[in-house]
């Protein structure tokens, strides 16, 4: 959860439309389809075996009814009769021909407008007549003329297009066939199953096909040969029926085979457009999602910038956001606050501190610098007129101090001078302290004229005398003045010797106002002026001494 | 907010799709075509209806109960009853397509649309025969066509059926209205006699001139068995059951020119000169004539197994070569000669006129000018269609029509049967022999141009050209073109001839089970004599019962009949 709570509001809202927007639509997307095809698919596999058993039935149907007529006629006694007679070649029988015989014979073919002909082939030696009655010897060379006895056959003549139907004449005494022709095309009409689709219908006797019939579009159509490799491989894409004619004593199989794409291609359409509807809603949300994100996330992340800019310490931003809702108005706030804090600043803090500054100008005005001088020169001319030295050196080295010190009103002086000024201070200090303790200056020369605030080694070297000197009873005090150019860092040293101080004490030094004050002013006056990486940095070992660093910039003499 | 807006459009699709879907599934069922009617269309329909040769706006399919004949009618390949260059010709021009619902040959033809008519499933149009079509008269089966004929029969097809006297109409006219439309039976001329000259050369024998000359020529075929084997011998004469052309149509295989050597003519009505009609088969010329019959019979001259045999198989012994002669009209080199003479190029079958009166004439029995006919289904929308249809075939076609593919003329040549035309009749003058035959020689011999042929007579006009170029190499149809056309034509024309005038009344329908009841009574004592079971006293026995049984009664009725129909 912390992980979700800690993303961008952009990456939110992605995921949040992700998790409610598209990922449900996906799944029901899918879901719909396939179960859809699945359910289509089902639906045709069943349509299309109860239409084929239909019309399996119904050819098993025609064949039986057509069977039946050859019935009538193999077992009609009067047919009997007159077979037995036909040698009597007499009246009487050629009435039973002509008034019995003919019209029954005539029959068969009104009822049935397929059938082409009908025959009875005797094996008796006897006249035809017409086309009902014909000698064996005619036939006797066709494929179909061998017959069990009481046996039917149905046979497919695919060069003549004719179905024939053979049948034993059991009533006849030396035996004999009845022939039924019917027309190929016009007993196997179109085998209609499915209104969708490519599908493809077979009649064939084992593996010779007698009837096929290909429906749908061309391409793609099922051969029989094709046919015949699905049903031994089972190819699972294929639904294949079969359906052995029982007229046919089962000799006779109608098959249908239909792809399974086949069966769902309606779906296709609709498949395109759930694809189009999806795509466009999915196009339509990212949209709006786009849109939301620019409008919400880009702003707030362009008022966290802003706030950051500010944390900075730099109050010198504009927000423009002109949008008059939540977050415009959050902005502006925003603007309006800055806007004020840089006015506060400027005004109390800013003002606040040119004020000291121009007090501090004014009061160092007021020390009339050029009447301190000439009265430390009268007392230094004085001095030497009596010939006290240590007098004038005395007052020499205070003219020093103060020249350094004071500077003409300036905050910033070379470092030889600042050097110039703790030295003074130190000589002084010597005198005072009946040169109990030494001062060591070792300073390169090539950092002299590089700048440095003024009153920093002062007081530093006031406080390694106050609380390092002065505090020692068992050695001689030691002050020594380091300054290096380190990178682009001066570094300025004050160590002295004396007794020191616990490294906590140190560093408690810069940060309160202690009675330390002169060091913490330096250390502040220092980072006012060139930043918070620069200052001082205090070490003391108790007992050994305390070294203070004084870490500013090289900056040139301007 | 999105999510709902979501939901509600997946939905709406959903139920979208779910439409589209449902009415897809549908498409496959058979959309019948609306009829849209516009005020040309109609204006279309109109003259249509009511012209000879005006053109449907949309195709007309009438269902057609057809004649067929074996062998496809020696139709070209891949032509069919329904496709084939009459109706390709009709549909061209009066926008008419049959579609045949019942299709068979010969008798059991007839016997099959017998059975349509008595179950009452009709097709809208049928051809018929006269007996059939009174049968539908009587139920209130036919539409009437008077209008019809009045309009949409052509000036030619008019005068065609005049030619024949106006009377044409008789037997289909009930209450002056006409309600079948009759085939035309063109004057045949008596049978001739067709016989093999290469068998009479193999004997040594001459072309038979007299009845007796036949007969002789017939024995002496038998004895020898000329062109024959043992098991499969020579018939003799070929001869039909049904004796003679009861119909009043000129068959083939028939004993008329035997009969009418004795004047006889059985199953014919002639008007006697007291104006009453006769009976043929019941005069006593007729006995005379049984007792010859059965004479040749017994001495082998006629076909003894005759009774079996259907019209195909004799001319199927023909073609086997096991008959070289018989009695037929001039058109038997059609059927079956030329397919005799397709399988033996060596069968030269020649025509002769036969004198059968002993005066170097031949007698014979007119037929009936009419033949079958043409019904149209009671309620059927478009009764006009079939003087349309006979106006494109016999006027139209024959006249007008310049066959730019030859299709008919192949038709002509090749002896294309007529049953290949949905309407398998005929519409033709009464001389139309006569005028045929005079045409063809005038161009043979150089005095009318070709050109002026109509269709038929070019098309016989090619064909006998071919033969004449080299008789030896012609085709079996060049040869049988030119055998009936000219050779057999030739004969009638030039012949002397006798006719009887014979009438075809119609049996009046109180009593048409007696009148079956006396033709299969007749039919089987003339078989039985003929064949010898009985002895010619059953026919005096005959005559009374035929009498008795109803017989006189339908004399009585026919003469107050025809005196009626002489008044209309």
């Amino acid at each position: 959860m912390g992980f979700f709570d800690n993303l961008q509001m952009s990456k939110k809202l992605i995921f949040i439309y992700l998790l409610t927007g598209l990922l449900p639509i996906c799944i029901v997307c899918i879901m719909f389809f396939s179960q859809m095809t699945d359910v289509l698919q089902q639906r045709e596999i069943n349509n299309l075996a109860v239409t084929f058993e239909r019309e399996a039935e119904s050819l098993d149907t025609e064949l039986r009814l057509r069977t039946r007529m050859s019935d009538y006629i193999a077992f009609n006694r009067t047919v009997g009769i007159i077979l037995d007679d036909m040698d009597q070649n007499n009246f009487d029988m050629y009435q039973r021909l002509v008034k019995e015989f003919d019209p029954m014979m005539d029959s068969v073919k009104y009822f049935y407008t397929d059938i082409t002909q009908v025959s009875i082939y005797m094996k008796r030696d006897i006249i035809s007549h017409g086309n009902y009655l014909l000698p064996y010897a005619d036939i006797a060379e066709e494929p179909w003329a061998e017959l069990e006895n009481d046996g039917i056959k149905w046979y497919a003549d695919q060069e003549n297009r004719k179905i024939l139907l053979i049948r034993s004449m059991p009533l006849m005494d030396e035996g004999g066939l009845l022939y039924v022709s019917m027309d190929y095309d016009r007993l196997l009409r179109k085998l209609k199953l499915a209104n969708v689709g490519s599908y493809s219908v077979f009649i064939y006797e084992g593996d010779t096909p007698i009837y096929e019939y290909m429906a749908g579009t061309s391409g793609g159509q099922i051969g029989f040969a094709q046919f015949q490799e699905i049903k031994e491989e089972q190819e699972d894409s294929f639904v294949v029926l079969e359906h052995p004619l029982a007229q046919t004593q089962y000799q006779w199989t109608i098959g249908c085979v239909m792809s399974k794409d086949q069966m769902t291609s309606p779906l296709d359409t609709l498949l395109k457009q759930i694809l189009l509807i999806w795509g466009l809603c999915v196009a339509l949300s990212l949209g709006a999602l786009l849109y939301l994100a620019k409008n919400i996330s880009v702003r707030v992340k362009y008022l966290d910038n802003c706030m950051k800019t500010v944390e900075s310490g730099n109050l010198d931003i504009q927000i423009s956001d002109t949008r008059k809702d939540e977050i415009g108005d959050l902005a502006r706030g925003f603007q309006h606050m800055v806007t004020e804090l840089r006015r506060l600043i400027r005004e109390v803090y800013e003002s606040q501190i040119a004020q000291k500054k121009y007090e501090m100008t004014a009061l160092r005005a007021q020390i009339n610098p050029h009447f301190l001088y000439n009265s430390l020169s009268l007392i230094n001319w004085k001095a030497l007129e009596i010939g006290a030295e240590d007098i004038s050196k005395a007052t020499l080295e205070l003219s020093r101090y103060y020249r350094t010190s004071l500077n003409k009103g300036k905050n910033v002086m070379p470092i030889r001078e600042e050097l110039d000024n703790v030295k003074a201070y130190l000589e002084i200090q010597e005198m005072f302290h009946d040169y109990s303790f030494d001062v060591e200056i070792a300073v390169a020369p090539d950092i002299m004229e590089y700048e440095t605030l003024n009153l920093v080694l002062q007081p530093l070297a006031e406080n390694a005398i106050h609380h390092g000197i002065d505090q020692l009873r068992d050695r001689k005090g030691v002050i020594t003045i380091t300054g290096s150019k380190e990178g682009q860092e001066i570094v300025l040293k004050v160590t002295d010797n004396g007794n020191g101080m616990s490294q906590e004490k140190a560093e408690s030094i810069l940060q309160n106002t202690s009675p330390g004050y002169g060091v913490k002013n330096v250390h502040s006056r220092i980072q006012l002026q060139y930043g918070e990486s620069y200052g001082l940095i205090i070490n003391s070992v108790e007992g050994t001494g305390t070294e203070i660093q004084v870490h500013f910039p090289v900056v040139e003499q301007s | 907010m999105k999510q709902k807006r979501m939901a509600v459009l997946f939905l709406v699709t959903c139920m979208l799709a779910g439409c589209d879907y449902n009415e897809r599934v549908g498409i496959e069922e058979t959309m019948t075509e609306p009829v849209t009617e516009t005020n040309d269309m109609s204006a279309q329909w109109k003259e249509a209806s009511t012209t000879p040769f005006g053109r449907y706006p949309q195709t007309v399919t009438y269902t057609l109960a057809k004649e067929i004949t074996e062998d496809n009618s020696k139709l070209p390949l891949g032509e069919s009853y329904e496709d084939n260059a009459y109706t390709r010709l009709i549909r061209e021009v009066i926008n008419a397509q049959n579609q045949d619902v019942y299709e068979n040959s010969g008798d059991s033809y007839y016997n099959g649309v017998y059975m349509m008519v008595t179950s009452g499933e009709i097709a809208d149009v049928m051809v018929v025969s006269e007996e059939i079509m009174y049968q539908m008269q009587e139920k209130g089966m036919l539409e009437d066509l008077t209008d019809a004929y009045a309009q949409c029969a052509s000036e030619k097809i008019k005068e065609i059926y005049e030619s024949y006297g106006g009377e044409i109409f008789g037997n289909c006219t009930f209450g002056k209205r006409i309600m079948a439309v009759p085939e035309t039976n063109i004057s045949n001329g008596p049978n001739l006699c067709w016989v093999r000259k290469d068998y009479l050369d193999k004997l040594g024998l001459d072309i038979p001139q007299t009845l007796a000359d036949v007969e002789a020529v017939a024995a002496a075929f038998v004895e020898q068995n000329v062109g024959c084997t043992e098991t499969e011998p020579n018939i003799g004469i070929a001869c039909n059951a049904g004796l003679t052309g009861s119909s009043g149509t000129a068959s083939e295989f028939t004993m008329d020119l035997e009969f009418a050597a004795f004047s006889a003519y059985p199953q014919m009505w002639i008007e006697k000169e007291d104006g009453n009609v006769w009976y043929g088969s019941i005069q006593p010329e007729a006995r005379d004539a049984l007792l010859h019959l059965h004479e040749l019979y017994e001495n082998g001259v006629l076909d003894p197994d005759f009774l079996i045999r259907t019209q195909e198989d004799i001319a199927d012994l023909i073609i086997k070569g096991r008959c070289g002669i018989f009695f037929a009209p001039w058109w038997a080199p059609n059927n079956p000669l030329w397919k005799c003479r397709e399988v033996d190029a060596n069968a030269d079958w020649v025509p002769c006129l036969i004198d059968n009166t002993g005066v170097n004439a031949t007698r014979f029995g007119t037929q009936k000018m009419t033949g079958n006919y043409v019904v149209v289904r009671k309620g059927y929308e478009h009764p006009e269609i079939v003087f349309k249809i006979i106006s494109v075939m016999f006027d139209y076609m024959r006249y007008s029509y310049d066959d730019p593919e030859g299709e008919f003329e192949l038709y002509y040549r090749q002896n294309v049967d007529p049953t290949a035309r949905p309407l398998s009749i005929n519409v033709d003058y009464n001389q139309a022999l006569n005028i045929c035959y005079e045409n063809l020689c005038g161009v043979l011999n150089g005095e009318i141009p070709a050109s002026e042929l109509e269709l038929l007579e070019r098309s016989y006009y090619q064909v006998c050209e071919q033969y004449l170029e080299n008789p030896q190499q012609a085709t079996a149809e060049s040869w049988s073109g030119y055998a009936s056309r000219i050779a057999a034509c030739s004969l009638l024309s030039e012949g002397n001839i006798i006719q009887q005038v014979c009438l075809f009344p119609r049996i009046p329908s109180d009593l048409m089970m007696e009148w079956y009841a006396l033709e299969d009574l007749e039919q089987e004592v003339y078989l039985r004599i003929i064949r010898g079971e009985v002895g010619i006293e059953a026919f005096d026995d005959f005559v009374e019962q035929w009498k008795e049984k109803g017989g006189t009664q339908i004399e009585a009725k026919l003469e107050n009949v025809k005196d009626k129909q002489l008044e209309e």
